[in-house]
């Protein structure tokens, strides 16, 4: 009995022996990746057989890291390895998509050498999207295929924007100030109205039902978006979207304050087009009412900007004004050259005008005319100076035309 | 003895299953790898400076409690040197900046593009705007200076990823090697953009100054684009008969152009007619004269070098007004010759008009007689080939450019 209790004994000191050796083995793997699922067990194995080894060598002084510990052919395993060392997400994703695409884009080239020294007779003899034989198209699209496949695997973080990418008109129009909530809810509305409007274009329809459908979630799709913006937003938005402000940066020669432009946004907001079309029974009826509203709102600006101010403001308007401005800011003219020269051309103009409606004979008039030609190049040379006066010329042509043989 | 032998053991037992117990304490129960590096490396010993660059001489860094904090820094030239440190390839180094230094300068593009002021008229207006413009340039600068010192790289992130998804960008610049290919595309995307620059500083209205500096950034960039004078050519050759619209289409198979014919029209089309140049120089927005010169050169060396036969399939295949032509000739029955003569009339008068709007020589009257009497005797010579009936058919379908004859 007691020889049976020590053999027990003795061959349980034995087992302890044995497990304590093997637990004092075990940190050796504490290098090893953890495996990701559908990792290949085998490179696993390699990389902690890699770096069991180096643990070994240095149980007694640590070695320094070393990326070879970490680094592998397998991108799945680089990928954990790296994630093992707490490399972050978005640095395991630009070390292994900057791998990827390195591999990749050179295995295309590969492809691609044959054809260099065959590039002009592809050129002169396929069509531009159609340049290589079908069997190397194919390789190419399965290479491209096999990249996809392999990014997807290894890159966990989006590797593009994210998944609601619909920019909507109201982020481009109020811009940052909408905050990310308010800008991710309408782009969630943008995401869901486009996938509706997908689903009725690929409906089998008839396409007048088509649009009646599309009118209608149009109609949706704004009200969801506008129930996302606070009153104010919505009246900023309005504001930004009115003809007035779509035309502010061609306003030159007006300085104004912000205050300002906006009161003029809205007291212009409903203000009727010009009718476009002159033989319409209700055209002179359209163009009187329109007149009509225009005097109104004329009135309320000038009682807003004064009569001098509001004169600054009907000359940016016109055409002429704005391009002398352009050339003012490409030759540093002054304000005051680019408004002399403006009077200078409009006083011009009136002339030639009063002068075709007269009743001269051709010869004489065209004779008039050459000479009001002449006079207003000189005049436009000792105003702008030689350079800026032959830009004018050859951009906007106006003097140029004015004799009108 | 037995009894003593028994008891040592016995005693043995409980020291070794002590032990054991000791060794699988939880501390020692392994973990998941990330959890486990966090909580070691926060007792890690201070092997790493303030500047958190790696002293490998002094203590060098256990294995086991390695942790990517230990090597990353905000300041570029640490990082660098700490992923060197663990012998990081310098491949995989220049991955991780590449990308880094891109998203920091996105974001401090976004930071900028955002800064709009919605509320400003026209002076203030164009003047933030070409601030922010300004700043924009500034930035990409600072951004590609970043690059060159830290990486010595001249690779330009837009162009890399056009390099990785666009195959016709490959098999254009594939006649040279990789590397050299990525380089010159990145250095060209650099004058590139330094030539959008005179662009947008102009507000769209260009000046001869303006052409002036384009043209010498293109020089300049060809100069450095590190490509041998025949890889250069080559290039230059290829983008020409990509934008100039050289390359096939169903009507140049029927013209039978082989490659090398192909790149001899190219070399024609980059000496008389070359679209990247028009593009550097043009900067009067109305006058179109220069470039219809040129195109009607580049024609007449073609049809030299081709005979009247395939250049008229080549001008159908890469002239839209001639393959108009063509198309009305076919429906009215006229035969091709008749096609190619007025072809030939349009381009006599056209080119007669346009030297006679340049010869400031004349008085304004004189030449505007001229360019009267140019139509009237063009539309003559049409109305001769074609009859009375046909030529109102003509003017209605092609015959703008008749009208444009006469003007002054």
């Amino acid at each position: 009995m007691k020889n049976r209790i020590t053999i027990i004994s003795v061959a349980l000191n034995f087992v302890c022996v044995t497990a304590i050796l093997l637990v004092l083995r075990k940190p050796a793997e504490k290098f090893t990746a953890q495996p990701a699922s559908g990792v290949s067990q085998t490179a696993i194995t390699q990389v902690g057989a890699t770096v069991k080894q180096t643990n070994f060598v240095s149980s007694s002084a640590p070695a320094p890291f070393d990326w070879s510990q970490i680094e592998s052919d397998d991108f799945l395993v680089y990928a954990e390895n790296l994630r093992g060392i707490g490399c972050p997400e978005e640095t395991v994703n630009d070390i292994l998509t900057a791998e990827i695409n390195d591999l990749f884009v050179h295995r295309r080239q590969d492809l691609f050498r044959p054809f260099q020294s065959q590039f002009w007779d592809l050129m002169a003899q396929h069509d531009l999207d159609d340049l290589l034989p079908k069997e190397t198209e194919k390789i190419l699209d399965a290479l491209d295929q096999e990249k996809e496949t392999l990014l997807k695997k290894v890159i966990r973080a989006p590797r593009s924007e994210p998944k609601n990418s619909s920019a909507t008109e109201y982020e481009a129009v109020l811009g940052p100030s909408l905050g990310s909530e308010k800008t991710q809810r309408l782009r969630d509305a943008a995401d869901k109205f486009n996938k509706l409007r997908q689903e009725i274009q690929s409906s089998p329809l008839p396409e007048a039902e088509k649009q009646k459908k599309m009118a209608a979630l149009n109609e949706q799709s704004v009200a969801a978006h506008r129930s996302v913006l606070s009153p104010e937003e919505l009246e900023e938005f309005d504001l930004r979207r009115s003809p007035f402000a779509q035309q502010l940066q061609n306003l030159f020669g007006f300085p104004a304050s912000e205050a300002e432009l906006r009161a003029m946004a809205r007291l212009t907001m409903n203000e009727k087009p010009v009718p476009p079309d002159k033989k319409s029974p209700r055209y002179e009826t359209e163009l009187a009412e329109q007149l009509s509203q225009k005097a109104k709102i004329d009135k309320q600006m000038i009682a807003l900007l004064g009569e001098n101010r509001f004169a600054e403001y009907e000359r940016s308007k016109d055409e002429n004004f704005r391009n002398l401005n352009r050339l003012g800011h490409r030759y540093d003219l002054s304000p005051q050259t680019i408004v002399d020269v403006y009077e200078l051309n409009r006083s011009i103009f009136k002339q030639v005008r009063e002068f075709k409606k007269s009743n001269v004979a051709s010869e004489e008039r065209e004779a008039a005319l050459e000479t009001i030609r002449q006079q207003t190049e000189r005049a436009m040379i000792a105003h702008l100076g030689v350079r800026a006066a032959e830009t004018y010329r050859r951009n906007f042509n106006d003097w140029n035309e004015i004799p009108d043989p | 003895m037995k009894r003593c032998v028994s008891a040592i053991s016995i005693g043995l037992n409980f020291v070794l299953i002590g032990v054991l117990l000791f060794c699988l304490k939880p501390s020692s129960i392994p973990v998941a790898p990330e959890s486990r590096l966090k909580i070691e490396s926060a007792s890690a010993p201070a092997v790493v400076q303030t500047n958190n660059v790696i002293d490998v001489s002094n203590a060098p860094l256990p294995v086991t409690k390695f942790h990517w904090h230990d090597i990353e820094s905000e300041d570029y030239p640490a990082y660098i040197a700490n992923l060197r440190a663990v012998r990081c390839p310098e491949k995989t180094i220049f991955g991780i900046l590449f990308a880094d230094i891109e998203k920091l300068f996105a974001e401090r593009k976004k930071r900028l593009e955002s800064e709009r002021t919605f509320w400003l008229a026209g002076d203030d207006f164009e003047m933030t705007r070409l601030a922010r413009e300004k700043r924009l340039f500034d930035l990409l600068d600072e951004k590609r200076a970043l690059i060159k010192t830290l990486l010595h790289s001249d690779l330009d992130w837009e162009i890399m990823q056009s390099w990785y998804e666009e195959k016709l960008l490959g098999l254009l610049a594939g006649f040279v090697p990789d590397a050299e290919a990525e380089r010159a595309l990145s250095v060209a995307k650099k004058f590139v953009d330094r030539i959008e620059k005179v662009d947008q500083n102009s507000g769209g209205l260009l000046i001869p100054e303006d052409a002036e500096e384009k043209n010498k950034r293109y020089a300049e960039m060809k100069s450095v684009l590190g490509l041998a004078s025949a890889d250069l050519e080559e290039g230059e050759l290829r983008m020409i008969c990509l934008f100039g619209n050289l390359f096939s289409n169903d009507a140049t198979k029927e013209s039978n152009l082989t490659g090398q014919e192909l790149r001899q029209i190219t070399q024609l089309k980059q000496r008389f007619d070359n679209p990247l140049e028009h593009e550097l120089l043009k900067y009067d927005g109305n006058d179109s004269g220069p470039e219809e010169l040129s195109k009607q050169k580049f024609f007449e060396e073609v049809k030299s070098f081709l005979g009247e036969v395939r250049f008229q399939r080549f001008l159908r295949a890469h002239d839209r007004g001639f393959e108009q032509l063509c198309n009305l000739a076919e429906e009215n029955g006229l035969r091709p010759q008749i096609t190619m003569a007025l072809f030939e009339v349009q381009s006599a008068a056209t080119l007669a008009a346009l030297q006679m709007r340049e010869d400031t020589a004349l008085p304004r009257k004189e030449r505007w007689l001229q360019l009267q009497a140019i139509e009237q005797s063009t539309r003559e010579a049409i109305e001769q080939m074609l009859g009375e009936k046909m030529l109102a058919r003509y003017s209605t379908n092609v015959g703008d450019w008749l009208k444009e004859l006469g003007r002054p």
